[in-house]
């Protein structure tokens, strides 16, 4: 019985081996090749890029996809008979929350969505999706009559390749739970990622395992998820010390078991510990903040 | 005094300037933008400025960059004040980007190189490998090919750059600095006479961003950049990173910063693609400290939020406080 239970465990795994190796492609193989798009030729070959290598690619800024879980990059250019440079690249992430997370960090929410990859994204000179676990982005060096076409073409071939949709992370689906309605939602892994969404004064926020932040109007609302209520305690207290000692923030002020502070344009910041959450709202004072924290922290585990 | 003049025919014509402090500078609207289009409301100010240059610091605003870039630097003494004649000057320009928005406008770099010239400079030297493509980029190109082609370069300055002993030197003996103990620069950039720094202001994703500090980068080779990065043992460490950047700079100050914060990305740099702005500003001056505290505004944070910032302040670089200096403001 004992051998049975261990043959199908085997089986299993087999199973689960496999279908990783059909999912996972090389980014190179699925750069779209010179016959694939009209008009335009590739620029000598694909380029890769893994790990820490990515700083040999990226001149500045490769640290946001390292905090994210990078794994491999593939780029090329292709240029047309005007000389215009189209700059194609395919990340290769560790999971498909990393290229969720990539692909919302660098959505400004003012472009135009569309209907390529699992969520795409366009606007006048790039667009950039996200499917399974890749990040795709592909930009024209100059605005152009006809480019977005191009561009739509590349983006399509590319995501024709990739063969799963790719699943969001828990922690957003639990946000969206609430059913408030909120914009320009961004998933985040680290300190460079949260940085460009709000400086809570150069890593006070800090020992977080991942996080999401979305906009109510002029409001925002952050979730930090921690390893454990023990952990998060501990961050929490370092938190408070720092917000109180900060010099972007001031009227530190206790409340009940959070804290209120306001920023530097006298904008109201609320935080509360919840399990092994922190939630912090900006832009609502502790009272207002009650009703959001309350039927944000209903949904989460 | 010939340019002087046509650029104080050209202001009489087109523009008005204005003195302005800090408070007013942030008070109007929290943008600059809106402070320039507050000035053009009060005509006929300022004119004695121009006629007794004494700026430190000169905020130029309009569409044409190439004839801004020369206005900027009229109202902080003119190129003469910081080129002696016969002199080498070093020109870092933020140029090796592709996307719209990541790299100096050409027009404000082609108007520097023609004003160092002017100034009787003897040879410039592009401590960053400048490419033909970039220049092409510009509608000045044609009118002003024969003093490009003059540039100097330094050829194997390209991303990413790797040390070679003709043109990188190894410094080890900076033990004074608080996070660079050494790093690996272009020899140009020590040797020359004179230090000019064009910066683009942008978003930079880890320092957040872009300015005249952070362009230091651009006279190190690749593996001494990523240790800014990764040296502190701890990845990701903006900290680190920023005073690496200050400490860098410390090696050597700029004589004088030219920064483009005409049009640029506002997230997703510095690289690109991202949301482009159009503030249309040129910002001059000796202090890259204060200069990159008034772009830290333009992108929309405050100078206290840029680390570079605050750090390059507490390292003595420069000073923050730019309302400390006299500070021109023209809207052209």
């Amino acid at each position: 019985m004992k051998l049975q239970k261990l043959i199908i465990l085997f089986f299993f795994i087999l199973i689960g081996f496999a279908g990783i190796s059909q999912n996972i492609m090389e980014p190179k193989d699925l750069i779209p090749a010179n016959d694939e798009i009209v008009n335009w030729q590739l620029i000598d070959s694909v380029n890769t890029y893994t790990d820490e290598d990515l700083y040999m690619y990226i001149n500045g800024g490769a640290d946001l996809y390292l905090e994210y879980g990078f794994n491999k990059l593939g780029s090329c250019k292709y240029r047309n008979r005007l000389a215009s440079k189209i700059i194609l690249e395919v990340y290769q992430m560790k999971n498909d929350a990393g290229a969720f997370g990539v692909f919302t960090i660098n959505s400004s929410g003012k472009g135009k969505k569309i209907e390529i990859g699992n969520e795409a994204v366009q606007y006048d000179y790039y667009l950039h999706f996200w499917k399974q676990n890749y990040y795709v982005r592909c930009a024209s060096t100059v605005k152009s009559e006809g480019v977005i076409d191009t561009l739509q073409q590349l983006a399509k071939q590319v995501a024709s390749k990739i063969e799963l949709p790719g699943k969001k992370p828990e922690l957003f689906v639990l946000f969206n739970k609430t059913g408030y309605p909120f914009k320009q939602v961004k998933y985040f892994k680290g300190q460079v990622a949260l940085a460009n969404i709000f400086n809570f004064s150069h890593g006070s926020v800090a020992g977080f395992n991942e996080g999401i932040s979305g906009k109510l109007d002029d409001k925002m609302v952050f979730v930090f998820s921690y390893e454990n209520e023990k952990q998060r305690r501990e961050w929490f207290a370092s938190l408070k010390g720092k917000m109180n000692m900060s010099m972007l923030f001031d009227q530190y002020t206790t409340v009940e078991d959070g804290f209120t502070v306001k920023d530097r344009m006298g904008i109201m910041l609320s935080f509360k510990p919840v399990g092994k959450y922190i939630l912090a709202i900006k832009g609502m004072d502790w009272p207002e903040a009650q009703p959001v924290f309350e039927k944000t922290s209903t949904n989460l585990p | 005094m010939l340019q002087l003049l046509d650029t104080f025919e050209a202001f009489i014509t087109n523009g008005m300037e204005k003195k302005i402090n800090r408070r007013e500078f942030i008070r109007k609207s929290g943008t600059l933008g809106v402070i320039t289009a507050g000035a053009s409301m009060i005509p006929g100010i300022g004119a004695c400025s121009l006629l007794s240059p004494s700026a430190d610091i000169s905020v130029v605003s309009g569409a044409g960059y190439f004839a801004n870039t020369l206005k900027a630097i009229d109202l902080i003494g003119g190129m003469k004040k910081f080129i002696p004649e016969g002199s080498t000057v070093g020109l870092l320009i933020n140029s090796d980007f592709d996307i719209p928005g990541t790299y100096v406008n050409p027009d404000v770099a082609i108007a520097a190189v023609k004003s160092i010239f002017d100034a009787g400079a003897q040879s410039i030297i592009c401590l960053q490998k400048v490419k033909e493509e970039y220049w092409e980029r510009s509608s000045y190109y044609e009118s002003h090919k024969d003093i490009l082609s003059t540039l100097k370069q330094v050829e194997t300055n390209v991303f990413p750059s790797e040390y070679n002993d003709d043109d990188f030197i190894k410094l080890t003996d900076l033990d004074n600095n608080k996070a660079l103990k050494e790093t690996e620069v272009v020899k140009a950039w020590l040797e020359c006479d004179v230090f000019v720094n064009i910066p683009i202001c942008k978003h930079h994703a880890s320092t957040l961003l872009t300015g005249a500090m952070k362009n230091i980068m651009g006279v190190s080779t690749r593996k001494a950049n990523v240790t800014f990065h990764l040296g502190s043992g701890v990845r990701n460490d903006p900290d680190y990173l920023a005073q690496c950047i200050v400490d860098q700079n410390l090696v050597r100050k700029s004589d004088l910063c030219i920064m483009d914060a005409t049009e640029f990305i506002t997230d997703n740099g510095p690289s690109g693609p991202g949301t482009l702005k159009k503030p249309q500003k040129i910002i001059a001056g000796a202090d890259m400290v204060a200069i990159d505290a008034i772009a830290a505004e333009i992108l929309g944070y405050s100078p206290g939020e840029i680390l570079c910032v605050v750090k390059g302040h507490e390292s003595g670089l420069g000073n923050k406080e730019y309302s400390d200096y006299n500070l021109v403001e023209l809207n052209a």
